[in-house]
């Protein structure tokens, strides 16, 4: 799916498909994320389209199945933190809107002094292959917390189902804390 | 002020130790129009994080991956071997005060090297890299195709 990113400026509307190197980018509104205000793309011979306060969107991905478009948020009036990753469907109606949840590995559990409700920050989404070759969607959580108080960045990465707005199992983390 | 009472800041979270001992710190400060580079993943968001600078910058071009990791100590903890890296410039459009002073050496507890360090390091101070705030900051980059401008790719 050919996702498009609209940026307006003096009442004129750019697109990110008018980009086709660094040097389009540069010169295009819609060449900057702070810019775009609005997301468009094609389902059933028909245009459909996202609108969103300019500059809040962060990261756009496209299910691996082709079913469902998942949008991540920053500073969005209608979908703040936690709650600012939002499912949509092709015809582009919501579908879900998603918490960021807990923190869940032991080691931001022991680095908290076993407080399990330390909350989580989404960071990221992404399509990503599992080691025995199947595909999933993995959501990237920070750990507010120590992040605001140290600057260090504790990531966890754990599946999410777009279908059902669930987030599961545990994937990965970074940075292990010690 | 030394490396040892700036490092010592960081043992109780668990940090490694940022600076080179028996050196010295300064607090500094950066104008409009100031250039600094960060050693970056190409695409963050490709592995689910957040696409925007780091906390600490340098202020040279390195050759390859291997002589920026040497320079800066930048352990496979930090930026994973498997992730692409790119050199990033970040262009100063209100003034910002950092940390500036040399990198220590550290050894991977992953893969066992120790890294040498030695290179000029610059530590943002005042969360001025974390997203959105940095777009304050800093020159926004453009993108293509979901990836932000770069200068170098390592």
């Amino acid at each position: 799916m050919n996702l498009q990113k609209i940026a307006v400026e003096n009442g004129i509307e750019y697109s990110t498909i008018e980009i086709h190197s660094w040097d389009d980018a540069a010169k295009n509104p819609a060449g900057y994320r702070s810019n775009w205000e609005r997301i468009e793309w094609a389902y059933n011979q028909k245009k459909r389209s996202v609108k969103f306060d300019k500059g809040t969107l962060i990261r756009d991905v496209v299910s691996f199945d082709g079913q469902y478009l998942v949008l991540l948020f920053q500073e969005n009036t209608p979908f703040p933190e936690p709650c600012n990753l939002v499912v949509y469907t092709l015809e582009g109606q919501i579908h879900k809107i998603v918490c960021a949840p807990y923190m869940v590995s032991q080691e931001v559990i022991r680095y908290h002094q076993g407080n399990a409700t330390v909350q989580g920050r989404f960071v990221g989404v992404a399509n990503k292959k599992r080691t025995d070759g199947t595909q999933t969607m993995l959501v990237g959580i920070q750990d507010t917390i120590e992040y605001d108080n140290t600057g260090a960045f504790y990531f966890e990465g754990r599946e999410f189902n777009p279908e059902m707005g669930k987030i599961g199992e545990l994937i990965e983390v970074s940075l292990p804390l010690r | 002020m030394s490396s040892e009472a700036i490092n010592i800041d960081f043992a109780p979270t668990g940090q490694y130790p940022p600076y080179k001992f028996g050196t010295t710190v300064e607090d500094v400060g950066y104008d409009v129009g100031d250039k600094l580079y960060c050693v970056e993943f190409l695409d963050a968001t490709a592995v689910g994080k957040l696409d925007g600078p780091g906390a600490w910058m340098g202020q040279q071009l390195f050759a390859n991956e291997s002589e920026a990791r040497e320079a800066f100590s930048l352990l496979p903890e930090f930026k994973p071997e498997s992730q692409s890296l790119v050199i990033r410039e970040y262009i100063v459009k209100q003034p910002i005060k950092a940390r500036v002073g040399v990198a220590g050496p550290l050894t991977s507890p992953s893969n066992g090297h120790a890294y040498s360090g030695g290179e000029i390091q610059i530590q943002l101070l005042d969360k001025v890299n974390y997203s959105p705030t940095w777009k304050g900051y800093f020159v926004e980059q453009p993108v293509l195709n979901g990836i932000r401008a770069y200068v170098k790719k390592l």
